[in-house]
C-alpha cells in the first residue's frame, strides 16, 4: 500500500480534481440519453485520453462510467425511458411515483442508491480485489448457465397480471435471442435471408423500443395531457436526501444489492442490466409487501439503481486483478490502462500501485460527487414531466431515434427499436408485461452457451458436470426458492384479488 | 367478453407463427437447435395456457386486463407509429436535419399542438441541438441522405 | 403555416449543404470515416482509434472511429463495401475472420473479397496456445503428445466458429491429428477466465491479449504460430521450431470500397505509412502488444486470395 499521503496529493491536484467533475457530468449527460452507453462514452474519450498523464485520464474515464450509469435512472425516472439498458428495472417503480407527482422521491432514492451502490463498489476494489477476483475465477460453463436460471426465474414475479402472459413474454424474449449467427456453427438462425439480422436483435434497441417507444405510443393516446397527473403531496418541495424513514426502508435493500451487483459485476459478460433484474427479484422476494413492488415501491428503485452501480466497480476488479474486463466498459478502461503503459494483473498494485489507489479512490469519490451534482441537476429537469405530451413525444421520439442509430450507426437499430416499440405498444394493450421480454433476451444467451459448453465440456456425462461444483448447487436452491416464492405469491395474490393488477393497467 | 377473443386470438396468432418456427428449427446444425426448439416449445405449451385461461370463471386476471373504456384518441398512436416509419424513410433519402425537420412538421400536428412556440422549440431548438450535439461532441455520423450523394 | 415549413425544410438543407463531389487532390477535405466491425474497447477498435487519432494530425482532417457491429463483423465490413467509394468511408478489414462470411455458402453473402479496395495491412497479431501457469505441460511438444494419447479429453476455448482461433485449431487438427473439444465464447474475457478458472485446458487467443499475462506468470504461452518469435514473447518458440507448420494470426488492415480513385489510394497510403512509421505510434503499438506489418496493396491481396482455398478445406465448404 502507497503512502496516503501521495494518493491525497494525487486527487487533490486540480487536474485530477477537473477530470473526475469533467467525467461526471459527460457520464450524466450520456446516462440520461437513451441509446447512448457507458461503453460509448468511455471509447469516444480513450483518444483524449492518450495525450493525457495516467491519473486525470484514468479518473476522468472511471467517473464517466460511474456517472453514465447512474443517470440512466433519471430518464427511466421521470420518462418511463431507461436512459442505459441497466435502468431498465427502476423504470418499474420509478415511473409510477413521477406520475403521482413524487418523482423528487424517486430521484432522491435512486441517487442514494446508486452512491452506495457504487461506493461499496470502490471498496471492494480497493481491500478485496485479489480475493473476489478469484470467485469469478470459479464461474464455468455450469455456473454461467444457473445464473442464467436463477435470473430468468424472476420472469413469473414479473408479470402483474395473467402469469400465462409473463412467462410467454419471457420465452419469447428467450426466442428472440436466438436470432443470428450461431456462434458455435456460424449457421444463420432465423435470419430469412436478411444480413442485417445476422447480428441478431441488438439489445439496446430492443430496450429503447420496448419501454420508451411503447411509452410514447401509450401516450399519444392522450396527447395533452402530462406525465405527471398530480402534485406531490408535500408540495413541490426539493429534497436532496432521502428521509430517515426512507433509509430505514431500503437499507437492507441496498446492502443486498450492493452485494449482489458487485458479485455479479466480477463475472465476465455479467453486466449492470442482469445485476439490476436479479437484485429488483432478490428485493421483491425478501420484502413483506411483495404487491407494492411494480406499483411505486422505494425498494425497487433502490434494488435495481443500487446493483448497478454496484457492478461498475465489481467489473473492475478482475480487469486490474487478472487483466480479465468484467463489462464491455472495463474492457474500455483496460485499453486505457495497457495504453498509459500500466498492465493489469496481480502486481499492478505494486508496480503502479500509487496511481492505482488514486484512480480507486477517485472512483470512490466520483461515486459520491455524482449523486451531488445530479441532485441539483434534476431539479430543474424533472420539470419535463409537466410538459403535455404532444411535446414531450416529439422529443423522446427524436431521441430514442437518434439514439439507436448512433449505437451501431445503422438504420436496422433504428428499425428494431421501432418494431419492438410497437410490439411493446400491442403487449400492453392485451396486459403482457415488457419486463420479462427484456430478461429473456439478455438472459437466453448465457443460458445457451452456457448448456451448450456444459454439453462439450461434460463429454458425455452432462448431469454430474452441471451439478458437480458447490456454486451450481448454491444457484439451484436459490432459483427453486425464487420459483417457490413467486407461486407462492401468486397463490396469494389469488384470494386477494382486489390487489393485485389495478394500477398496472392504467396508463 | 371481447378481450376473451383478442387473448384467444393472439395465442393462436403466436402458436401457429411459432410451430412453423420450429419446423425451421429442425434444419439447424446440431446443437444450434436445441435452444430455440427448446423456447417455442415453451411458447407454444404457454399460448396453450393462455387459451385455457380467457375461459372466464377459471381466473380472474384475464378479466382485469378488461381496458377501462376513457375518452382517449385510440388511432392516434398508430398514426404516431407510421410516421416513424415515414421519418426511417425520409432519413434514409434526404437526411437526418431535413428528415427530422418534415417529421417534426408532421408530428406535431398529428398529436394536436397548435401554439407555434413549439414547433418553433421542437423544430429549430431540439433538432438543431441532437444534430450539432451528436455529430460534433459524439462524432456520430448521421445519415446525409441518399438524394445528397 | 406554409412559408413557415418552407423556410424551415430550406434551413435544413443549407445546412446539411449542397453535395460537391470531392476532387481526389484535395482528399481529405472533410472528416473521413473509419469503420470498425467490432464493439469499442476490443483490439480492433483500440488499433483504430490509436491510428485515427495520428491520421488526423498528418492528415489535419478528423477520422471519425465508427463501430458498426454483429454479424460476426460483416454488418461493419458490407457496410465499407457499399459505401460511396469517394475516400470518406475506409474500415478495418479483419483477416481471417473475414472469410467465413463469404466463403460459407450458407450465408449467401453479395460481398467478398473483390468488394473492397484494398489499401495495406496494419496489424499481424499471431495466434497462440496458453495454458494455466500450474499446467503439467511445459512445451509445446508435450501438451500435443498428452492430447494425442487421450483424445476428445482435451478442450480449447476459442473466439467463434471460422475466426483465426478456430481455424488455427482446425490446422493443428489437420497436421497432428489430435482431437479436442471447441468451446466459442463471444469475448476473449470469458475464455480467459474459463483458462484460469479451469474450466478449459488451452486458451486459444492472439499474442496481444496475453502477453501480459504471460509476463506475469498467470499464463504460460507455449507456442506462438508464426514465422519467427513474438518480440513480445522472446522466450516463447514458435509453433514450426516444433515441427508444427501452423502459421495462422489475426490481421487487420485497412481498405475501402471497391473503385476508389487511384489518386486517393495513393494518398491513403501515403499518409498510413507517415502514422504508422512514426516513432509515437510505434511506442503505442508496442504497449498493446501489437505487430506492425506493413504489407502494401498488391501483395496484401494476393495473400488473402491465396488462402481462401485452404480455409475451404479446413472449414469443410
Amino acid at each position: 500500500m502507497p503512502d496516503i499521503l501521495i494518493v491525497l496529493s494525487n486527487l487533490s491536484s486540480s487536474s485530477s480534481i477537473l477530470a473526475i467533475l469533467g467525467g461526471i457530468c459527460g457520464g450524466l449527460v450520456v446516462g440520461f440519453l437513451p441509446g447512448l452507453t457507458s461503453n460509448m462514452a468511455i471509447a469516444l474519450l480513450l483518444p483524449v485520453t492518450f495525450v493525457m498523464p495516467p491519473i486525470p485520464a484514468l479518473l476522468m474515464l472511471v467517473s464517466v462510467y460511474a456517472s453514465s450509469i447512474y443517470a440512466g435512472s433519471f430518464s427511466a425516472i421521470l420518462l418511463h425511458t431507461p436512459g442505459t439498458s441497466a435502468s431498465a428495472a427502476t423504470v418499474l417503480d420509478g415511473f409510477v411515483l413521477t406520475r403521482r407527482g413524487e418523482s423528487n422521491k424517486a430521484l432522491r432514492i435512486a441517487t442514494f442508491s446508486s452512491m452506495v451502490g457504487g461506493a461499496v463498489s470502490a471498496l471492494a476494489l480497493l481491500l478485496l480485489a485479489p480475493p473476489l477476483s478469484r470467485i469469478s475465477l470459479l464461474f464455468g460453463p455450469a455456473e454461467y448457465f444457473f445464473v442464467a436460471v436463477f435470473g430468468l426465474s424472476v420472469v413469473g414475479s414479473l408479470s402483474s397480471g395473467s402469469v400465462a402472459k409473463g412467462l410467454l413474454s419471457g420465452a419469447l424474449g428467450l426466442l428472440f435471442s436466438t436470432v443470428g449467427l450461431d456462434l458455435d456453427s456460424g449457421y444463420p438462425r432465423f435470419c430469412f435471408g436478411f444480413n442485417g439480422l445476422h447480428a441478431g436483435l441488438a439489445f439496446v434497441p430492443a430496450v429503447i423500443g420496448l419501454f420508451s417507444m411503447a411509452q410514447v405510443l401509450v401516450m399519444a393516446e392522450s396527447s395533452h395531457k402530462s406525465i405527471r397527473r398530480v402534485d406531490a403531496p408535500g408540495g413541490l418541495k426539493w429534497r436532496v436526501f432521502p428521509r430517515l424513514s426512507e433509509i430505514r426502508k431500503i437499507k437492507t435493500t441496498v446492502l443486498r444489492s450492493s452485494f449482489i451487483g458487485v458479485l455479479l459485476g466480477i463475472l465476465p459478460g455479467v453486466g449492470a442490466d442482469i445485476s439490476s433484474w436479479v437484485s429488483y427479484n432478490e428485493a421483491k422476494r425478501f420484502s413483506k409487501k411483495p404487491e407494492r413492488f411494480g406499483k411505486g415501491a422505494i425498494e425497487g428503485i433502490a434494488a435495481s439503481e443500487t446493483a448497478n452501480n454496484a457492478n461498475t466497480g465489481g467489473a473492475m476488479i478482475p480487469m486490474l486483478t487478472l487483466g480479465i474486463p468484467g463489462s464491455p466498459s472495463a474492457a474500455v478502461l483496460m485499453g486505457a490502462l495497457v495504453i498509459q503503459g500500466l498492465v493489469p494483473g496481480h502486481q499492478i498494485f505494486e508496480s503502479h500501485g500509487d496511481i492505482i489507489y488514486t484512480v480507486i479512490i477517485g472512483f470512490f469519490l466520483a461515486n459520491i460527487l455524482m449523486g451531488f451534482i445530479g441532485m441539483y441537476a434534476t431539479r430543474y429537469l424533472s420539470h419535463i414531466t409537466a410538459l403535455p405530451n404532444y411535446m414531450l413525444i416529439p422529443v423522446i421520439v427524436l431521441f430514442s431515434v437518434v439514439g439507436s442509430y448512433s449505437l451501431d450507426h445503422s438504420m436496422f437499430s433504428v428499425v428494431t427499436m421501432l418494431s419492438f416499440g410497437f410490439l411493446g405498444f400491442l403487449m400492453r394493450k392485451i396486459g403482457m408485461p415488457p419486463a420479462p421480454m427484456i430478461l429473456g433476451l439478455i438472459l437466453g444467451p448465457f443460458a445457451e452457451t452456457g448448456f451448450r459448453q456444459a454439453l462439450i465440456l461434460s463429454q458425455g456425462d452432462l448431469l454430474s458436470y452441471l451439478f458437480k461444483s458447490p456454486i451450481s448447487l448454491i444457484l439451484i436452491v436459490l432459483t427453486i426458492l425464487s420459483m417457490a416464492t413467486t407461486v407462492w405469491l401468486n397463490f396469494r395474490k389469488g384470494r386477494k384479488p382486489l390487489l393485485a393488477g389495478q394500477e398496472s393497467k392504467e396508463e | 367478453m371481447k378481450t376473451h377473443w383478442i387473448d384467444r386470438g393472439v395465442a393462436f396468432f403466436i402458436a401457429g407463427v411459432c410451430i412453423w418456427l420450429y419446423v425451421l428449427a429442425r434444419a439447424f446444425p446440431m446443437g444450434g437447435d436445441l435452444f430455440p426448439r427448446f423456447a417455442l416449445a415453451v411458447i407454444i405449451v404457454l399460448c396453450a395456457m393462455m387459451f385455457v385461461q380467457t375461459f372466464p370463471g377459471k381466473s380472474k386476471s384475464s378479466a382485469e386486463s378488461a381496458p377501462v373504456i376513457q375518452r382517449r384518441d385510440i388511432a392516434r398512436p398508430y398514426l404516431l407509429f407510421g410516421l416513424c416509419l415515414l421519418y426511417v424513410l425520409l432519413m434514409v433519402l434526404i437526411g437526418y436535419l431535413a428528415g427530422s425537420v418534415l417529421t417534426a412538421l408532421l408530428l406535431l400536428p398529428a398529436l394536436g399542438a397548435k401554439s407555434k412556440p413549439v414547433y418553433l422549440m421542437i423544430t429549430a431548438g431540439v433538432i438543431l441541438f441532437i444534430y450539432l450535439f451528436f455529430s460534433r461532441f459524439l462524432m456520430v455520423q448521421l445519415p446525409v441522405g441518399l438524394m445528397f450523394v | 403555416m406554409k412559408k413557415f415549413v418552407l423556410a424551415f425544410v430550406s434551413l435544413a438543407f443549407l445546412t446539411v449543404g449542397p453535395y460537391v463531389p470531392a476532387a481526389a487532390a484535395d482528399w481529405p477535405s472533410k472528416p473521413v470515416k473509419l469503420i470498425v466491425a467490432y464493439g469499442p474497447g476490443g483490439g480492433t477498435d483500440i488499433t483504430a482509434r490509436l491510428l485515427a487519432q495520428g491520421l488526423e494530425k498528418v492528415t489535419g482532417k478528423p477520422f471519425v472511429v465508427v463501430n458498426i457491429t454483429g454479424g460476426a463483423g460483416w454488418t461493419g465490413w458490407a457496410a465499407i463495401a457499399n459505401a460511396n467509394p469517394d475516400g470518406y468511408t475506409i474500415g478495418y478489414l479483419n483477416i481471417p475472420n473475414m472469410y467465413m462470411g463469404y466463403l460459407d455458402p450458407r450465408l449467401k453473402r453479395a460481398e467478398n473479397i473483390e468488394s473492397f479496395t484494398l489499401i495495406m495491412n496494419h496489424v499481424v497479431d499471431p495466434c497462440v496456445w496458453t495454458v494455466r501457469a500450474d499446467s503439467p505441460y511445459k512445451t509445446l511438444k508435450d501438451l500435443i503428445g498428452a492430447i494425442k494419447k487421450s483424445p476428445g479429453k482435451f478442450s480449447i476455448a476459442t473466439h467463434g466458429n471460422g475466426g483465426d482461433d478456430h481455424l488455427a485449431y482446425l490446422d493443428m487438427k489437420r497436421i497432428t491429428g489430435i482431437e479436442m473439444n471447441v468451446i466459442h465464447n463471444n469475448s476473449t474475457a470469458l475464455s480467459r477466465s474459463q483458462l484460469l478458472g479451469g474450466h478449459v485446458d488451452i486458451l486459444g487467443a492472439n499474442v496481444s491479449e496475453v502477453f501480459q499475462n504471460h509476463q506475469s506468470r498467470d499464463m504460460i504461452v507455449l507456442g506462438v504460430m508464426d514465422e519467427k518469435r513474438s518480440p513480445f514473447l522472446p522466450d516463447v518458440p514458435t509453433f514450426k521450431e516444433h515441427g508444427y507448420d501452423a502459421q495462422w494470426a489475426s490481421t487487420r488492415g485497412i481498405g475501402a470500397p471497391a473503385g476508389l480513385p487511384d489518386a486517393i489510394v495513393q494518398s491513403l497510403t501515403e499518409a498510413l505509412a507517415r502514422v504508422i512509421e512514426s516513432p509515437e505510434h510505434q511506442a503505442k503499438a508496442k504497449q498493446l502488444g501489437l505487430g506492425l506489418k506493413v504489407i502494401p496493396e498488391a501483395e496484401y491481396k494476393i495473400t488473402i486470395k491465396s488462402y481462401e482455398q485452404h480455409i475451404k478445406t479446413l472449414m469443410g465448404w
